[in-house]
């Protein structure tokens, strides 16, 4: 078991900085997840801490050893790839003992190191079976016993689910994460796929540009996102913008499109802001009620899709500022037609306040 | 009624077309084939049925010995050939080596041009008088000549590396990138990483490679025929028999014949059978990285690549230089002059227009031909072209030299007249190439989605004009790379058109093989040099405007 380290990472490609100055501690056990859209350098980050990328600067420490220098074949991770990369020639079997048998360990103990893993990733009876005999899902489980059986001091994977369909997806994550948890190694997981982030990991880095904007749990990313890149990366968002008006005791008015909200004063100093406010906080009411603890915002349903567990309404609230409001549970009479006028309550605490100018959080 | 009416006039025309290619296979395959198969049991004494040329064939050592040679020079050539094309393939496809294009092309050229050039051109440099020889005996070495059967293993190595080398770069570049990355992840390196996980993916194509080496090989004519001495292989044994003023002796040619479409039938189950295991395929495939190399490496990296093609290449660089010396009747004088030119234009201007007329006729015959049979195997799934496929692929296993014994044996009588005219010749051309182009266009089908025939249906176009509109111009690249390549193996065709032609239809290659018999070297360059020049041409036009020819040359 093992922390990794990363001390000022940088590396570039002919005309891209893939990474810039990534300081970040993964601490023993968890399971850290790289997230971002594509491009944003977490693949690179990767491959760069398996060995198979050299860093133009900064250093990597394993367990406190740096391991700059360590060429890929010796840094002992474990990688799970994307496409899985199992050995087309090989059959199950040969496949996860492949990194044994470099490590020339004894056949007998390989022989049960082998039948362990396959148990683990429940492909018990499929030894001599050949990858083209094997599904998709098949195939990363047994990339993942391949991995997991030369007992890394580091788990690495690269996407591992998303060239399966939705359900197995689902099922893999569950046992992914109850796999690691039982071994209690530490794992470095990437994805661009925001939800299995916030189901999987013990933290999440949301990258973007080669740069890590923000490291927490899931719930302090999804809670308390640091930038306006973060909070509309992870998960939905509605973002209003608008002109600070007053000041009352502890709040500030704010005027979009000629209706006041009330968000938390946070030290404003610009005219202008950003609010943002994620759907399932935001209620359609028909009558407008504005207090100290909500705001309410006219506008006219645009759209609505129901998707069983919820509806999500798109309301036009005009000047272009809509906004996507779900209700949960929904009963029969909280379907209304598109062009109902209607009012949307937006509580002052759940209203996030960015600057307009650096999208930072204020 | 109506409805069985359109549906037989939907599958006419294809039908047609199946039925035409087993009109080819009979006429020009199985006819003379089982003519050469039934020569082969007639006695050249008594004309009678009897098995005389075979017990011969097999009492005396003097035959028997041609088939060892044949398995020695023919399994050295490939071994030569897989020793040179995979570091070439592994070197090119994975590092970075400057004028990696400019090398593919060299050793493209080397493979199209005809093998006994590059034999022809041996002599001048490693004969008993070669230069480079003489060079090595002025500074003390005395090396042996190139003639025998070590100069025909070097010529057939050098000659046909290009096969493995185009194959397993192929490979080499479709190796998935992840699971190399797997393996090293893995903790197998370097050396570990390319035999256990590397090598066996690619060792279908490599063996692929090898096997069109050794078909190769074992049908040549024409580099035994000028170094090997007295070395005999079948090919020319049985040339000799066949032509031979003193004891001509068709039915033991016959014999020998069939002997050599034996082996060569071996061969390929031979590797049929140990490359049986399936082809590894993804379809997420990461790409190869093709890394940069330093100091050391990357110098060894470029040498043995520069090397490998440079002496690839020097034979055809001898040719053109000796093309350009200065001459007296057979023998070359001190300086540079055009005199070899005057002399063929002067003297066998006829060889060059018969070898361009011959070679482009055939070629719109391939081409025709074979773009329609290559659709009926590639979209017909009914049991006449299943059975029709593999019969087209019998050219594969027959060398020119027995394919030209079966034509004038098949047609030289009753009731077909052929031998001597241009027409038998073309109908070699044509039918050694034909299974190229239709594999070929085959496989551009495979790549063209069946949905966009099924879309250009669907929007109301019927299935005739639908191949018109969207499936022919979807392959004119491919078939016309195609043509190129045949016109190329077609105006550089040796082996059949020597046992063919007459006086009339003598082609460039049979003139520059009979001009290397005589010595007279300075013609042969002068003709090799324009074989060379349009055979590059052709390919450098392949090259640059269609970007595809080397899966059409690997077949």
């Amino acid at each position: 078991m093992a922390s990794i380290k990363l001390d000022g990472i940088s590396k570039n490609f002919p005309g891209v900085k893939a990474l810039i100055d990534i300081n970040q501690l993964v601490e023993t056990g968890d399971f850290f997840t790289l997230l971002g859209p594509s491009g944003c350098g977490k693949t690179t980050l990767l491959r760069t801490i398996a060995g198979f990328y050299k860093q133009d600067a900064g250093h990597i420490q394993v367990s406190g050893k740096v391991v700059d220098d360590i060429p890929a074949y010796k840094r002992d991770t474990g990688m799970v790839f994307q496409n899985y990369a199992v050995f087309p020639h090989m059959t199950v079997f040969e496949n996860v003992a492949f990194g044994l048998k470099t490590r020339k360990m004894d056949s007998k103990e390989i022989k049960i190191k082998v039948a362990n893993a396959l148990a683990q990733v429940h492909l018990t009876g499929y030894e001599t079976r050949t990858p083209d005999q094997l599904s998709g899902g098949q195939q990363q489980r047994v990339g993942l016993a391949r991995a997991m059986v030369i007992e890394p001091q580091v788990l690495l994977m690269d996407e591992p689910l998303s060239n399966l369909d939705a359900k197995l997806r689902v099922d893999m994550r569950d046992e992914i994460r109850n796999m690691q948890k039982e071994l209690g190694i530490t794992t470095v997981y990437v994805t661009h796929d925001q939800e299995e982030a916030l189901a999987i990991s013990d933290k999440i880095a949301v990258m973007n540009a080669g740069v890590i904007q923000q490291v927490g749990t899931p719930w302090e990313i999804y809670k308390n996102p640091i930038n306006t890149f973060v909070a509309s990366f992870v998960g939905d968002m509605n973002f209003l913008e608008g002109d600070v008006v007053a000041s009352e005791d502890d709040a500030v008015i704010i005027m979009v499109n000629g209706h006041k909200i009330r968000t938390a004063d946070s030290k404003i100093d610009h005219k202008t802001i950003r609010l943002a406010v994620r759907p399932e906080d935001l209620r359609i009411v028909k009558e407008e009620v504005s207090n100290n603890e909500i705001s309410c915002l006219p506008g006219v349903i645009e759209k609505s899709s129901f998707i069983g567990s919820l509806i999500r309404y798109t309301v036009d609230c005009g000047d272009n500022q809509k906004l996507v409001v779900e209700r949960h549970k929904p009963q029969s009479e909280a379907l209304m037609p598109n062009g109902t006028s209607v009012f949307v309550e937006i509580p002052i605490d759940s209203i996030l306040n960015f600057n307009k100018e650096t999208g930072e959080r204020l | 009624m109506s409805r069985f009416k359109l549906r037989s006039t939907k599958a006419d025309f294809w039908t047609l077309v199946t039925i035409f290619g087993y009109v080819i296979v009979i006429v020009l395959l199985i006819y003379p084939l089982f003519n050469i198969f039934k020569a082969s049991f007639i006695s050249n004494e008594t004309g009678a049925f009897s098995l005389s040329n075979y017990k011969e064939f097999f009492s005396k050592t003097y035959y028997t010995r041609t088939i060892a040679n044949t398995l020695i020079v023919s399994l050295g050539g490939t071994l030569g050939a897989l020793l040179l094309g995979v570091p070439l393939a592994y070197y090119t496809s994975r590092f970075k080596i400057k004028g990696k294009t400019m090398l593919a092309t060299l050793a493209v050229l080397s493979l199209l041009s005809p093998p006994f050039i590059g034999a022809y051109s041996w002599i001048i440099m490693m004969g008993n008088n070669g230069f480079l020889r003489q060079f090595f005996v002025s500074i003390g070495i005395n090396m042996p000549t190139i003639f025998g059967p070590f100069g025909i293993i070097l010529v057939y190595s050098l000659q046909y590396y290009p096969f493995v080398f185009l194959l397993t770069s192929g490979a080499l570049t479709a190796v998935d990138r992840s699971v190399e990355e797997a393996a090293e992840n893995l903790g197998a390196s370097g050396a570990t990483r390319f035999f256990r996980v590397t090598l066996p993916l690619v060792l279908p194509s490599v063996s692929a490679g090898g096997l069109m080496a050794f078909m190769m090989s074992l049908a040549n004519f024409g580099t035994p025929m000028i170094i090997g001495r007295n070395f005999h292989v079948l090919p020319t044994m049985a040339y000799n028999l066949f032509t031979s003023e003193v004891g001509e002796n068709p039915g033991l040619a016959s014999t020998v014949s069939i002997l050599l479409i034996g082996v060569s039938t071996l061969a390929i189950f031979f590797q049929r059978f140990a490359s049986s295991r399936r082809k590894y395929s993804s379809n997420m495939l990461n790409k190869q990285e093709v890394k940069s190399l330093h100091g050391l490496a990357n110098f060894g990296a470029h040498f043995i690549s520069y090397l490998i093609v440079s002496i690839s290449t020097l034979p055809l660089a001898v040719v053109v230089i000796y093309s350009f010396r200065k001459t007296k009747g057979p023998v070359f004088h001190p300086g540079f002059g055009i005199q070899s030119y005057q002399k063929i234009f002067h003297d066998v201007p006829k060889a060059i227009s018969n070898s361009l007329i011959f070679s482009v006729t055939a070629v719109v015959f391939i081409v025709i031909i074979g773009t329609l049979l290559g659709f009926v195997m590639a979209r017909k799934k009914n049991l006449p072209a299943k059975i029709l496929d593999p019969l087209l692929m019998i050219p594969y296993i027959i060398p020119g030299t027995v394919l030209g014994i079966g034509f004038i044996v098949a047609f030289n009588g009753k009731p077909i007249y052929l031998a001597g005219t241009a027409t038998i010749i073309i109908m070699a051309y044509f039918i050694r190439r034909l299974p190229y182009s239709i594999r070929s266009s085959a496989s551009i089908l495979k790549q063209i989605d069946p949905a966009l025939e099924e879309a250009g249906i669907n929007l109301g176009s019927p299935p005739g004009r639908t191949f018109r509109k969207i499936t022919l111009p979807l392959m004119i690249p491919g078939i016309i790379s195609g043509a190129i390549m045949s016109w190329v193996t077609a105006v550089n065709e040796l082996s059949s058109s020597i046992v063919l032609y007459v006086g009339k239809t003598m082609t460039m290659p049979v003139r520059i093989y009979l001009s290397v018999l005589d010595g007279l070297f300075g013609t042969a360059s002068a003709l090799a040099t324009i074989l060379l020049v349009s055979t590059g041409l052709a390919l450098f036009i392949v090259n640059k405007f269609l970007g595809v020819g080397k899966e059409t040359i690997a077949g």
